[in-house]
């Protein structure tokens, strides 16, 4: 026989139910809206979201029946950016009210944000509905969409700019025009997303305040940069008792040059130097602080803080998955042909992936400076 | 050093510039000539001004209520595109464009698209489940008696695709017409009547090529290869040595004889038909089996795949009500639904088989039989060579014909 659950008698659904009492409870209700009241389609305002769609190919006479799929494509992506931000704007002004101080709202902090990289791993999915699309077919309307680009969306900029994107960061093409597009309201609502604090500058307010940083308190820098030294002290004297040979040499070599790095860890010039060029971000507490986390992430109070450090690298991986994902598909569409909005199109879009547009950059960088347990400094019971 | 690749030399923004990044650099901005705008052409001002929190209107704003919104509203935007890929396949069949076998990949294209976006569809509720039980509680009173139950969208979209009415579990039969009224109702009532993709694929099946008693006869073949094949299976079995282990065998191979002579019992078929166990016609029936055993003829090839991708929309149709019953689940426990069903227990008993359309291409899996029992195609007699009908794809000459879109 079949292996099929459903084809022996057993699970037979005659159209003359014979009701099992289960059957008959979950069958059992009214119907509501009978009476009355808020409807399904009224309260999501389907009116307005479902009669948004007019194709640009219909209008000139030349339906498409691809553009129809590329307009609900978009408009989706611009709800879910809707979203992003309420969270998004939600955790800001949880920072930038002071409610973060206590400890209790960390939970929702964490929360939404882990919510938005949920939300943009479904975005970063979303490319494979679209790229159902033939090049061919794209190629039947898109001529009717100029001078229309994504570089017009507002949401994608108030999302980069209040996350943290830098300004000075943005490649050439991006940072010159990308203000032209918006006027009136939507200028001032841009304008204002620059001026108000971002994502990574609060959070590198809140990381400067971690506890244990204080130099006359648990002092974690003085004490790490201590048992770094000594710790690098005793390999070298360990390794120095080596019988000699040219391994013993490039060993040498590689715990010298290690110990440079440290040494580049601890040396606060040279800090302010890299954020100054725009590679490093944090300021250099904060960089201590969020390095005092990782090592210390066990801790009851550093476990929520662990887990928001991890999601914020995640969102800057899902962007950056965004972006490649966008300028794959960007590529198989349009090849080397110029952008709808101006720019070189395939081109331009291949240069914004990378870390230029990594916002939390030094978290990741971060893990440059792991070192053994054991350098880590003790913690007393107390703190 | 850190070992991000951005760091050397070689990329800092001190603008060394490489060719490279000169060219990718280079550009204008079209959109300050004037003409249609990104946020103009999607209507963005309606899309994006559509979230009102009824929480906040009962001043009591609930942050989570946007999410929920939201998510539904995402829901709604790709019903319809399913619906418009949905109901342009449906015209290629009611249309008889798909008498021309170059319309086939159209055909194909669009419901593996209805899969695709069902997929990310299905992956959907994992965002509306980062909202807790606890969250959802707080704003859950100010939406009743707003209910799924009431869209109209999910209707039609079961409708065309053929879910059968009188399969539908009672509470969904009974009262899944009185949401609607005027406008809506009339369109609801014309996805009933109109064909749905069930009937129309059914049809196109009872034409496969080969069917044709007075032709190759695939069914009258197959069946005496199979009776043929069984008979010489028994004898072999037969000769060997009388034991337990013989005659289980046996038993089995009864069995299995039973279940293919059921197979060819035409009026066992209507019965199942009658109880809706069975949706296809027997010819259809006979047809869907016959792309399965042929799918590597150049012909059947596209067809094969469109009878993989219909029971991938079954699949993804029920996975997705198997997601949101296990939601509904985590959110309300046992609490009757806003729309004034029973809730979780009504939504469990919808994930069913009663709601699988093309469960007959399911079953068929049930009928597969060794290779050498397949009726032998003679490429000299059975080419199945394509002859077109009539010349109808975008792509001929005829696409300015009766004022067409291309289609």
């Amino acid at each position: 026989m079949s292996g099929c659950p459903f084809s022996g008698k057993e699970y037979q659904f005659k159209i003359t139910y014979s009701t099992t009492e289960e059957e008959d409870d979950s069958q059992r209700g009214i119907d509501k809206a009978a009476k009355g009241g808020l409807i399904y389609g009224k309260y999501l305002q389907l009116d307005k979201i479902l009669n948004a769609q007019a194709l640009e190919s219909e209008k000139r006479h030349s339906k498409s029946h691809d553009e129809h799929l590329f307009i609900v494509t978009h408009q989706a992506y611009e709800l879910w950016f809707k979203q992003v931000l309420w969270e998004l704007d939600s955790v800001r002004e949880l920072f930038i009210q002071n409610h973060v101080p206590d400890e209790r709202n960390m939970l929702k902090v964490v929360s939404r944000i882990h919510r938005i990289t949920v939300i943009l791993k479904l975005l970063v999915n979303q490319f494979a509905v679209l790229e159902t699309m033939t090049p061919l077919d794209f190629f039947d309307f898109r001529e009717y969409l100029f001078p229309a680009s994504g570089f017009q969306s507002l949401q994608f900029r108030l999302l980069e700019i209040k996350v943290g994107v830098a300004d000075n960061r943005r490649v050439p093409y991006n940072r010159q025009h990308y203000r032209e597009n918006f006027h009136g309201q939507e200028s001032e609502d841009l304008l204002r997303s620059e001026q108000e604090p971002s994502l990574l500058q609060l959070v590198e307010k809140w990381l400067e305040r971690t506890p244990g940083l204080e130099e006359d308190g648990f002092n974690f820098w003085g004490k790490l940069q201590a048992n770094i030294e000594e710790g690098f002290k005793l390999k070298m004297q360990k390794l120095e008792k080596e019988p000699d040979s040219e391994r013993k040499e490039d060993m040498l070599q590689d715990l010298k040059k290690q110990r440079e790095g440290f040494t580049s860890l601890f040396d606060s010039n040279h800090h302010d130097d890299l954020l100054r060029k725009g590679e490093r971000r944090l300021s250099y507490k904060g960089l201590q602080g969020a390095l005092m986390i990782y090592f210390y992430r066990e801790e009851l109070q550093f476990q929520i803080p662990f887990q928001l450090l991890n999601s914020l690298m995640e969102v800057d991986t899902l962007m950056n998955k965004w972006r490649y994902h966008h300028v794959c598909m960007v590529h198989r569409m349009i090849g080397s042909k110029a952008g709808t909005g101006g720019s070189s199109g395939y081109h331009y879009l291949r240069s914004t992936i990378g870390d230029r547009y990594k916002v939390f950059v030094d978290l990741f960088n971060l893990t440059t400076y792991l070192v053994p347990r054991d350098w880590v400094p003790k913690i007393e019971p107390q703190h | 050093m850190s070992g991000c690749p951005f760091l050397g030399r070689k990329y800092q923004f001190a603008h060394n510039t490489t060719e490279e990044e000169d060219d990718s650099q280079k550009g204008v901005n079209n959109a300050a000539k004037g003409g249609i705008i990104y946020g103009d052409y999607l209507k963005l001002d309606k899309v994006l001004n559509a979230q009102v929190l009824q929480s906040e209107l009962r001043g009591n704003k609930i942050h989570d209520e946007h999410l929920f919104i939201v998510t539904h509203q995402a829901y709604e935007l790709w019903f319809k595109q399913v619906l418009w890929e949905l109901d342009s396949v449906r015209e290629l069949f009611v249309q008889n464009h798909v008498r021309d076998e170059r319309n086939m990949l159209k055909v194909v294209s669009r419901i593996h698209r209805i899969t695709m976006i069902f997929k990310l569809l299905v992956d959907q509720f994992a965002v509306l489940e980062t909202m807790t039980a606890l969250d959802f509680f707080d704003f859950r009173e100010y939406l009743s008696p707003a209910s799924g139950f009431q869209s109209l969208q999910f209707r039609l979209l079961e409708n065309k695709i053929g879910v059968a009415d009188n399969l539908r579990v009672p509470y969904n039969r009974q009262h899944y017409r009185d949401n609607f009224h005027g406008q809506e109702s009339e369109n609801l009532l014309r996805s009933e009547q109109d064909p749905t993709l069930l009937q129309l694929v059914e049809k196109w099946l009872e034409r496969t090529p080969g069917l044709e008693e007075d032709g190759f006869n695939f069914w009258g073949k197959l069946q005496a290869n199979i009776e043929e094949g069984f008979k010489l299976k028994m004898q072999k079995l037969e000769k060997e040595p009388d034991s337990e282990m013989k005659e289980d065998m046996i038993q089995d191979l009864n069995k299995q004889i039973e279940m293919f002579t059921s197979l060819f019992d035409s009026k066992r078929h209507d019965h199942l038909l009658s109880k809706g166990e069975r949706r296809l016609s027997y010819k259809g029936l006979q047809g869907a089996l016959m792309i399965y055993f042929y799918r590597e003829e150049p012909r059947f090839q596209v067809p094969f795949q469109l009878l993989t991708s219909l029971m991938e929309i079954d699949t993804l149709m029920t996975k997705w009500r198997y997601n949101h019953v296990c939601m509904v689940h985590r959110m309300i426990g046992s609490k009757a639904g806003t729309g004034g069903s029973s809730g979780y227990h009504y939504l469990r008993s919808t994930v069913s088989d009663r709601y699988k359309v093309f469960v007959d291409l399911f079953n068929l899996a049930t009928y597969l039989v060794p290779r050498d029992w397949v009726p032998k195609l003679n490429p000299n007699i059975h080419k199945f060579p394509y002859t077109a009908e009539c010349s109808d794809s975008s792509y001929s000459s005829c696409s300015s014909c009766s004022g067409e879109e291309s289609d």
